[in-house]
Order: structure tokens, then C-alpha cells, then sequence
């Protein structure tokens, strides 16, 4: 099954701007990020921390909806989905 | 009331946060300081930023209200001096208005989907958060 995804600012140099990835069926948000970062040691560092855990200020929405980086490992992907992954937040 | 622009802030109708109810309006404003860069480039996802946004001034409403709100953040190329973000709080005394411009201001600097970056020389350098 085939998940888009996009991202911004710095993220757009690691990752491109936008993409798709073809997963198998039960494939989690988490499982999706570690196929996005590969065996990249620099794209894993911005998305996970030491214990594979995705950092606090990485923000991930599913279908518009933010999902609680917790959450990232049980929530199932469908076909069809999409994931935006926003770096650290910097305005103001 | 909300906006995400690349305008230039218009501040003819903030005193139009003033109600009956209302004791005190207190006006944040974030500008480009000088920090040897040439100039600052901001990007968003429009839709989240005011969706969030929303969110934040709710949330500031329920915990020092009633307020009333202005929030308006920029995007796009900023240069030394302009104002990249107003943020006007009305409320029936000063201490909530201040403690609801404080709040909004700093949650937007951690949950707003805005990023901004120094540009000098053309070379783009995207600056990290403030808790990273």
C-alpha cells in the first residue's frame, strides 16, 4: 500500500519535500519513519532520539490530525494515508 | 481572530478588541533584530498554523478569560526591523491580559507550525527551536 508524506523547512533538505513510500499492510507510523530514515545515521538523529523514540518537538500529523509521538508505534497506517512531519517549530 | 500573512501588519482595527468588559489591551510584538544575517526567511503550513493557533488562544481564554484576541504572524522574507509577529490581548484587567499575551506567544514558539531561517549570501540556514 502507498503512504505520502511531506515535509518543511530543514526537514526538505534530509527527506524532499513531499513523497511516496510503498509499505505492507500493518505498517505503523513509527514503522514508516525508520523506512524514511533508512540506515541514515543523520536522518535518524532528526527523527529519533538514542531510544528509537521520535523527538519531542518532531510533530506528526496523519491525515491533518496530530498524532502523539507515543503514539507513533501503535498507530496502523491504511492506504491511502498521509503524514506531514514538521521539524522543531521556530516562529515568533 | 487569526491570520497568517505576508503582509505587513495592520493595526488600525486593534483597539476594536475593545469591549465594554474590557480593562486592559497589551500589544506583543516580535521583530527581526540584528543578528548579522542578511535577512530572515519564514515558512508555514498555513491551515495548521491558524488551526493551532486557534487552539492556543482558546486555551488562554480558559484559563484567564474572557479575552479577546488578535494574533497575526508573517511569512516569506523579513528584513531587520519589521514586525513578524502581533500578538493583542483584551481583558478585564491587566494581569490576565499580560498572562494570556505570554502564554500565546509562548506556546506559539513551540506547537505553531512556522520556521524560520537566516539568509545570508543566499544560503538558506534554517534556525532550531527554542526547546531543542
Amino acid at each position: 500500500m502507498k503512504i505520502r508524506y511531506q515535509t518543511y523547512a530543514r526537514f526538505v533538505e534530509f527527506f524532499g519535500k513531499e513523497g511516496d513510500i510503498e509499505v505492507i499492510p500493518g505498517t505503523t507510523v513509527q514503522g514508516f519513519l525508520e523506512l524514511l530514515t533508512g540506515e541514515d545515521e543523520k536522518k535518524q538523529s532528526l527523527l529519533f532520539d538514542e531510544n528509537g523514540t521520535v523527538r519531542r518537538y518532531v510533530i506528526i500529523l496523519k491525515n491533518k490530525d496530530r498524532i502523539l509521538n507515543e503514539e507513533t508505534d501503535s498507530t496502523d497506517l491504511q492506504d491511502g494515508d498521509e503524514l506531514i512531519i514538521y521539524p522543531p517549530v521556530s516562529g515568533g | 481572530m487569526i491570520f497568517i500573512q505576508k503582509e505587513p501588519i495592520d493595526t488600525s482595527h486593534l483597539f476594536d478588541l475593545i469591549s465594554p468588559e474590557t480593562g486592559a489591551l497589551v500589544l506583543f510584538a516580535g521583530t527581526v533584530r540584528a543578528d548579522g544575517m542578511d535577512h530572515l526567511l519564514f515558512e508555514t503550513d498555513i491551515d495548521e498554523a491558524e488551526k493551532e493557533l486557534g487552539i492556543i488562544v482558546k486555551e488562554a481564554d480558559s484559563r484567564w478569560g474572557p479575552i479577546r484576541a488578535q494574533v497575526t504572524h508573517r511569512y516569506g522574507r523579513m528584513h531587520i526591523g519589521e514586525v513578524i509577529v502581533l500578538i493583542a490581548v483584551a481583558a478585564g484587567h491587566r494581569n490576565e491580559a499580560f498572562l494570556a499575551a505570554r502564554y500565546i506567544i509562548d506556546e506559539l514558539k513551540t506547537r505553531v507550525p512556522i520556521w524560520k531561517a537566516d539568509v545570508f549570501n543566499d544560503k538558506v540556514a534554517w534556525i532550531h527551536g527554542e526547546k531543542e
